[in-house]
Protein backbone atom coordinates (compact mmCIF):
# COMPACT_ATOMS: atom_id res chain seq x y z
CA UNK A 1 0.00 0.00 0.00
CA UNK A 2 1.61 3.51 -0.68
CA UNK A 3 1.67 6.60 1.89
CA UNK A 4 -1.47 8.00 0.16
CA UNK A 5 -3.42 5.41 0.56
CA UNK A 6 -2.17 4.00 3.46
CA UNK A 7 -2.92 7.52 4.70
CA UNK A 8 -6.74 7.87 3.28
CA UNK A 9 -7.28 4.57 4.75
CA UNK A 10 -6.48 5.89 8.07
CA UNK A 11 -8.24 8.93 7.89
CA UNK A 12 -11.52 6.85 6.54
CA UNK A 13 -11.04 4.10 9.59
CA UNK A 14 -10.40 6.94 12.29
CA UNK A 15 -13.14 9.54 11.20
CA UNK A 16 -15.54 6.38 11.18
CA UNK A 17 -14.36 5.26 14.45
CA UNK A 18 -15.04 8.79 16.14
CA UNK A 19 -18.24 8.67 14.44
CA UNK A 20 -19.52 5.32 15.90
CA UNK A 21 -18.00 6.36 19.35
CA UNK A 22 -20.37 9.58 19.11
CA UNK A 23 -23.01 7.45 18.73
CA UNK A 24 -22.33 5.01 21.82
CA UNK A 25 -21.41 2.35 19.08
CA UNK A 26 -17.79 1.83 20.43
CA UNK A 27 -16.35 1.86 23.61
CA UNK A 28 -13.42 0.66 22.88
CA UNK A 29 -9.99 0.53 20.07
CA UNK A 30 -11.42 -1.00 17.02
CA UNK A 31 -7.60 -1.44 15.96
CA UNK A 32 -6.15 -4.21 17.42
CA UNK A 33 -3.76 -4.58 14.13
CA UNK A 34 -2.52 -1.32 13.31
CA UNK A 35 -0.84 0.19 16.35
CA UNK A 36 -0.49 3.97 14.84
CA UNK A 37 -4.36 3.71 14.21
CA UNK A 38 -4.53 2.08 18.02
CA UNK A 39 -2.84 4.82 19.73
CA UNK A 40 -5.15 7.63 17.82
CA UNK A 41 -8.07 5.94 19.08
CA UNK A 42 -7.05 5.99 22.43
CA UNK A 43 -6.22 9.31 22.33
CA UNK A 44 -10.11 10.21 20.97
CA UNK A 45 -11.63 7.88 23.82
CA UNK A 46 -9.24 9.86 26.62
CA UNK A 47 -10.96 12.86 24.88
CA UNK A 48 -14.30 11.36 25.09
CA UNK A 49 -14.19 9.71 28.14
CA UNK A 50 -13.09 13.20 30.22
CA UNK A 51 -14.88 16.18 28.18
CA UNK A 52 -17.82 17.35 28.95
CA UNK A 53 -20.48 16.14 26.51
CA UNK A 54 -23.93 16.96 28.09
CA UNK A 55 -26.46 20.09 26.81
CA UNK A 56 -28.02 22.87 28.25
CA UNK A 57 -31.59 22.63 30.07
CA UNK A 58 -34.05 25.30 29.30
CA UNK A 59 -34.46 26.26 32.78
CA UNK A 60 -30.06 26.79 32.66
CA UNK A 61 -30.42 28.69 29.27
CA UNK A 62 -33.14 30.72 31.41
CA UNK A 63 -30.84 31.40 34.12
CA UNK A 64 -27.91 32.51 32.33
CA UNK A 65 -30.12 34.59 30.20
CA UNK A 66 -31.51 37.01 33.66
CA UNK A 67 -27.77 37.17 34.54
CA UNK A 68 -26.23 38.43 31.36
CA UNK A 69 -29.30 41.11 31.31
CA UNK A 70 -28.41 41.82 35.33
CA UNK A 71 -24.41 42.28 33.89
CA UNK A 72 -25.72 44.20 30.73
CA UNK A 73 -27.61 46.75 32.53
CA UNK A 74 -24.58 46.69 35.07
CA UNK A 75 -22.32 47.72 32.57
CA UNK A 76 -24.73 50.17 31.32
CA UNK A 77 -24.77 52.12 34.00
CA UNK A 78 -21.32 51.92 34.93
CA UNK A 79 -20.42 55.77 33.34
CA UNK A 80 -16.35 54.60 31.50
CA UNK A 81 -14.20 57.55 32.44
CA UNK A 82 -12.85 59.21 29.02
CA UNK A 83 -9.84 57.38 29.07
CA UNK A 84 -10.89 54.09 29.34
CA UNK A 85 -13.62 54.56 26.45
CA UNK A 86 -10.36 55.85 24.11
CA UNK A 87 -7.97 53.42 24.88
CA UNK A 88 -10.74 49.90 25.85
CA UNK A 89 -10.59 47.15 23.47
CA UNK A 90 -14.15 47.15 23.29
CA UNK A 91 -14.70 50.28 22.57
CA UNK A 92 -12.23 49.85 19.69
CA UNK A 93 -14.24 47.24 17.69
CA UNK A 94 -15.06 49.85 15.32
CA UNK A 95 -11.90 51.58 14.72
CA UNK A 96 -8.29 50.54 13.24
CA UNK A 97 -6.96 50.34 16.13
CA UNK A 98 -2.81 50.24 15.13
CA UNK A 99 -3.74 53.31 12.67
CA UNK A 100 -6.10 55.36 15.17
CA UNK A 101 -3.27 54.47 18.25
CA UNK A 102 -0.61 56.08 16.01
CA UNK A 103 -2.76 59.25 14.86
CA UNK A 104 -3.29 59.79 18.68
CA UNK A 105 0.51 59.66 19.31
CA UNK A 106 1.25 61.78 16.22
CA UNK A 107 -1.09 64.53 17.45
CA UNK A 108 0.47 64.23 20.74
CA UNK A 109 3.56 65.14 19.68
CA UNK A 110 2.23 67.57 17.49
CA UNK A 111 -0.01 69.33 20.22
CA UNK A 112 3.68 68.84 22.37
CA UNK A 113 5.39 71.17 19.93
CA UNK A 114 2.86 73.75 19.47
CA UNK A 115 3.12 74.76 23.03
CA UNK A 116 7.42 74.38 23.80
CA UNK A 117 7.85 75.96 19.95
CA UNK A 118 7.65 79.83 21.54
CA UNK A 119 10.02 78.26 24.11
CA UNK A 120 12.83 76.97 21.80
CA UNK A 121 12.43 80.02 20.04
CA UNK A 122 10.80 78.91 16.86
CA UNK A 123 8.22 81.63 16.86
CA UNK A 124 10.66 83.62 14.66
CA UNK A 125 11.23 86.63 17.13
CA UNK A 126 14.25 88.08 15.07
CA UNK A 127 11.39 88.26 11.77
CA UNK A 128 8.80 90.29 13.71
CA UNK A 129 6.56 91.65 11.36
CA UNK A 130 7.44 89.45 8.23
CA UNK A 131 5.52 86.41 6.46
CA UNK A 132 7.87 83.65 7.89
CA UNK A 133 7.39 84.44 11.46
CA UNK A 134 4.59 82.49 11.82
CA UNK A 135 5.85 79.50 9.32
CA UNK A 136 6.83 76.91 11.86
CA UNK A 137 4.03 77.18 14.10
CA UNK A 138 1.65 77.53 10.60
CA UNK A 139 2.90 74.25 9.61
CA UNK A 140 2.13 72.63 12.95
CA UNK A 141 -1.26 73.87 12.74
CA UNK A 142 -1.90 72.27 9.56
CA UNK A 143 -0.22 69.21 10.68
CA UNK A 144 -2.77 69.18 13.69
CA UNK A 145 -5.93 69.88 11.69
CA UNK A 146 -4.85 67.07 9.38
CA UNK A 147 -3.91 64.84 12.22
CA UNK A 148 -7.52 65.37 13.68
CA UNK A 149 -9.08 64.80 10.62
CA UNK A 150 -7.46 61.18 10.41
CA UNK A 151 -8.76 60.61 13.89
CA UNK A 152 -11.89 61.78 12.87
CA UNK A 153 -11.66 59.46 9.74
CA UNK A 154 -10.56 56.38 11.44
CA UNK A 155 -12.76 56.93 14.46
CA UNK A 156 -16.43 56.85 11.93
CA UNK A 157 -18.70 54.04 12.56
CA UNK A 158 -18.39 52.02 9.30
CA UNK B 1 -40.07 33.45 28.66
CA UNK B 2 -43.27 31.68 27.16
CA UNK B 3 -43.25 34.21 24.08
CA UNK B 4 -39.69 33.92 22.98
CA UNK B 5 -40.23 29.71 22.79
CA UNK B 6 -43.00 30.70 20.81
CA UNK B 7 -41.15 33.08 18.79
CA UNK B 8 -38.51 30.13 18.39
CA UNK B 9 -41.02 28.03 16.94
CA UNK B 10 -41.84 30.76 14.17
CA UNK B 11 -37.97 30.40 13.45
CA UNK B 12 -37.39 33.66 11.81
CA UNK B 13 -33.98 33.73 10.12
CA UNK B 14 -31.09 34.71 12.13
CA UNK B 15 -30.92 38.18 9.64
CA UNK B 16 -34.06 38.79 9.86
CA UNK B 17 -33.79 38.45 13.87
CA UNK B 18 -30.41 40.95 13.36
CA UNK B 19 -32.41 43.47 11.41
CA UNK B 20 -35.23 43.63 14.14
CA UNK B 21 -32.78 44.33 16.98
CA UNK B 22 -31.07 46.45 14.51
CA UNK B 23 -34.21 48.57 14.23
CA UNK B 24 -34.67 48.36 18.19
CA UNK B 25 -36.38 45.18 19.02
CA UNK B 26 -34.30 43.78 22.00
CA UNK B 27 -36.55 40.75 21.94
CA UNK B 28 -35.09 39.55 18.75
CA UNK B 29 -31.92 39.61 20.38
CA UNK B 30 -33.07 37.03 23.64
CA UNK B 31 -34.30 34.80 20.57
CA UNK B 32 -30.88 34.71 19.03
CA UNK B 33 -29.41 33.91 22.32
CA UNK B 34 -31.64 30.99 23.32
CA UNK B 35 -30.82 29.93 19.36
CA UNK B 36 -27.08 29.87 20.19
CA UNK B 37 -26.51 29.77 23.21
CA UNK B 38 -25.84 25.83 23.23
CA UNK B 39 -23.32 25.81 20.98
CA UNK B 40 -21.95 28.71 22.21
CA UNK B 41 -21.64 27.38 25.52
CA UNK B 42 -20.51 24.20 24.38
CA UNK B 43 -17.75 25.33 22.79
CA UNK B 44 -16.52 27.52 25.90
CA UNK B 45 -17.36 24.47 28.04
CA UNK B 46 -15.06 22.06 25.92
CA UNK B 47 -11.73 24.43 26.63
CA UNK B 48 -12.03 27.03 29.24
CA UNK B 49 -11.77 25.93 33.28
CA UNK B 50 -15.58 25.15 34.08
CA UNK B 51 -15.53 27.80 36.69
CA UNK B 52 -15.23 30.70 34.18
CA UNK B 53 -17.14 29.27 31.54
CA UNK B 54 -20.35 31.17 32.43
CA UNK B 55 -18.43 34.42 32.20
CA UNK B 56 -16.37 33.86 29.09
CA UNK B 57 -20.02 32.98 27.54
CA UNK B 58 -21.21 35.90 28.77
CA UNK B 59 -18.48 38.05 27.43
CA UNK B 60 -19.25 36.42 23.51
CA UNK B 61 -23.10 37.46 24.02
CA UNK B 62 -22.27 41.16 25.74
CA UNK B 63 -19.60 41.69 22.62
CA UNK B 64 -22.11 40.09 19.89
CA UNK B 65 -24.77 42.59 21.42
CA UNK B 66 -22.15 45.57 20.98
CA UNK B 67 -20.88 44.30 17.47
CA UNK B 68 -24.31 43.33 16.02
CA UNK B 69 -24.92 47.19 14.53
CA UNK B 70 -21.84 46.24 12.70
CA UNK B 71 -22.88 42.92 11.27
CA UNK B 72 -23.29 43.11 7.48
CA UNK B 73 -24.31 39.62 6.78
CA UNK B 74 -21.18 38.52 4.84
CA UNK B 75 -21.24 35.28 6.71
CA UNK B 76 -23.58 33.40 8.44
CA UNK B 77 -24.22 34.33 12.24
CA UNK B 78 -23.65 31.02 13.79
CA UNK B 79 -19.96 31.26 11.49
CA UNK B 80 -19.76 34.75 12.87
CA UNK B 81 -20.29 33.98 16.34
CA UNK B 82 -18.11 30.73 16.53
CA UNK B 83 -15.66 33.17 15.30
CA UNK B 84 -16.30 35.42 18.28
CA UNK B 85 -16.27 32.98 20.62
CA UNK B 86 -12.86 32.03 19.70
CA UNK B 87 -11.80 35.44 19.64
CA UNK B 88 -12.62 35.40 23.82
CA UNK B 89 -11.38 31.99 24.78
CA UNK B 90 -8.09 33.32 23.03
CA UNK B 91 -8.76 36.05 24.91
CA UNK B 92 -8.76 34.93 28.39
CA UNK B 93 -6.05 32.38 27.56
CA UNK B 94 -3.90 35.66 26.67
CA UNK B 95 -5.10 38.05 29.94
CA UNK B 96 -4.28 35.41 31.97
CA UNK B 97 -0.68 35.04 30.36
CA UNK B 98 -0.41 38.56 30.71
CA UNK B 99 -0.99 38.67 34.74
CA UNK B 100 0.83 35.70 34.58
CA UNK B 101 -1.59 33.81 36.89
CA UNK B 102 -1.65 29.62 36.34
CA UNK B 103 -2.48 28.99 32.89
CA UNK B 104 -5.44 27.29 34.48
CA UNK B 105 -8.27 27.67 36.84
CA UNK B 106 -7.31 26.29 40.50
CA UNK B 107 -8.35 23.07 40.85
CA UNK B 108 -10.49 23.53 43.50
CA UNK B 109 -12.67 26.23 41.86
CA UNK B 110 -13.94 23.67 38.85
CA UNK B 111 -13.83 20.29 41.48
CA UNK B 112 -16.61 22.52 43.37
CA UNK B 113 -18.90 23.14 40.15
CA UNK B 114 -19.01 19.44 39.10
CA UNK B 115 -21.05 16.73 40.17
CA UNK B 116 -20.13 13.22 39.37
CA UNK B 117 -16.43 13.97 38.60
CA UNK B 118 -13.41 12.98 40.40
CA UNK B 119 -10.72 14.74 41.13
CA UNK B 120 -8.43 12.54 38.49
CA UNK B 121 -11.33 13.10 35.37
CA UNK B 122 -11.21 16.77 36.54
CA UNK B 123 -7.18 16.79 36.26
CA UNK B 124 -7.23 15.20 33.13
CA UNK B 125 -10.00 17.27 31.84
CA UNK B 126 -7.75 20.38 32.38
CA UNK B 127 -4.57 19.25 31.03
CA UNK B 128 -6.91 18.09 27.88
CA UNK B 129 -7.88 21.59 27.78
CA UNK B 130 -4.16 22.89 27.98
CA UNK B 131 -3.30 20.83 25.22
CA UNK B 132 -5.96 21.60 22.82
CA UNK B 133 -5.68 25.11 23.65
CA UNK B 134 -1.83 24.96 22.71
CA UNK B 135 -2.75 23.09 19.22
CA UNK B 136 -2.71 25.09 15.91
CA UNK B 137 -6.47 26.53 15.33
CA UNK B 138 -7.76 24.59 11.90
CA UNK B 139 -6.68 21.16 14.22
CA UNK B 140 -8.67 22.77 17.65
CA UNK B 141 -11.28 23.61 15.32
CA UNK B 142 -11.80 20.54 13.80
CA UNK B 143 -12.21 18.51 17.21
CA UNK B 144 -14.69 21.07 18.62
CA UNK B 145 -17.15 20.98 15.66
CA UNK B 146 -16.62 17.07 15.83
CA UNK B 147 -16.72 16.94 19.43
CA UNK B 148 -17.80 19.73 21.10
CA UNK B 149 -20.77 21.05 19.03
CA UNK B 150 -21.71 17.02 17.39
CA UNK B 151 -21.25 18.40 13.57
CA UNK B 152 -21.28 15.10 11.27
CA UNK B 153 -18.15 15.31 9.15
CA UNK B 154 -19.95 16.41 5.90
CA UNK B 155 -21.51 19.72 7.78
CA UNK B 156 -17.61 20.32 9.29
CA UNK B 157 -16.67 20.13 5.36
CA UNK B 158 -19.31 22.36 4.62
CA UNK B 159 -18.17 24.32 7.08
CA UNK B 160 -14.63 24.49 6.17
CA UNK B 161 -15.23 24.83 2.43
CA UNK B 162 -13.20 21.58 2.18
CA UNK B 163 -14.16 18.85 0.41
CA UNK B 164 -15.49 15.64 3.03
CA UNK B 165 -11.43 13.81 2.15
CA UNK B 166 -9.64 16.73 3.39
CA UNK B 167 -11.72 17.40 6.47
CA UNK B 168 -11.19 13.82 7.70
CA UNK B 169 -7.92 14.25 6.82
CA UNK B 170 -7.35 17.47 8.94
CA UNK B 171 -9.41 15.49 11.47
CA UNK B 172 -6.50 12.56 11.68
CA UNK B 173 -3.03 15.58 11.59
CA UNK B 174 -5.20 17.02 14.52
CA UNK B 175 -5.58 13.89 16.59
CA UNK B 176 -2.11 13.08 15.92
CA UNK B 177 -0.86 16.47 17.33
CA UNK B 178 -3.40 16.35 20.28
CA UNK B 179 -1.75 12.74 21.06
CA UNK B 180 1.64 14.68 20.58
CA UNK B 181 0.95 17.56 23.00
CA UNK B 182 -0.43 15.11 25.62
CA UNK B 183 2.94 13.21 25.48
CA UNK B 184 4.78 16.10 25.92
Amino acid sequence: MTDNKKQFSQDEELSEFADRLLNGQMKNTASDSNEELRDLEETILRLHSVMPNTSLEESQKKQMLVRLNARIRKEQTQKKSFWASLFNAEGMQNHSRPQFMAAIGILAILVTAVIISPILGMDGTSTTGTALNSGPNLFLIIGLIAVVVCILWFARKK
Amino acid sequence: MDNISASIDHEPSDEALIRQYKDGNQEAFSILYHRHITNVYKRVRYIIPEAEVEDVTQEVFIAAMKSLASFRGDSQFGTWLRTLTNHKVAEFYRKRTRKQEPQLAPLSDAFGKMEGSTSKMMEERIYIQKALSQLPENYREVIMLRFAEDLQFNEIAELMGQNIEATKSLFRRAIVALRGQLDE
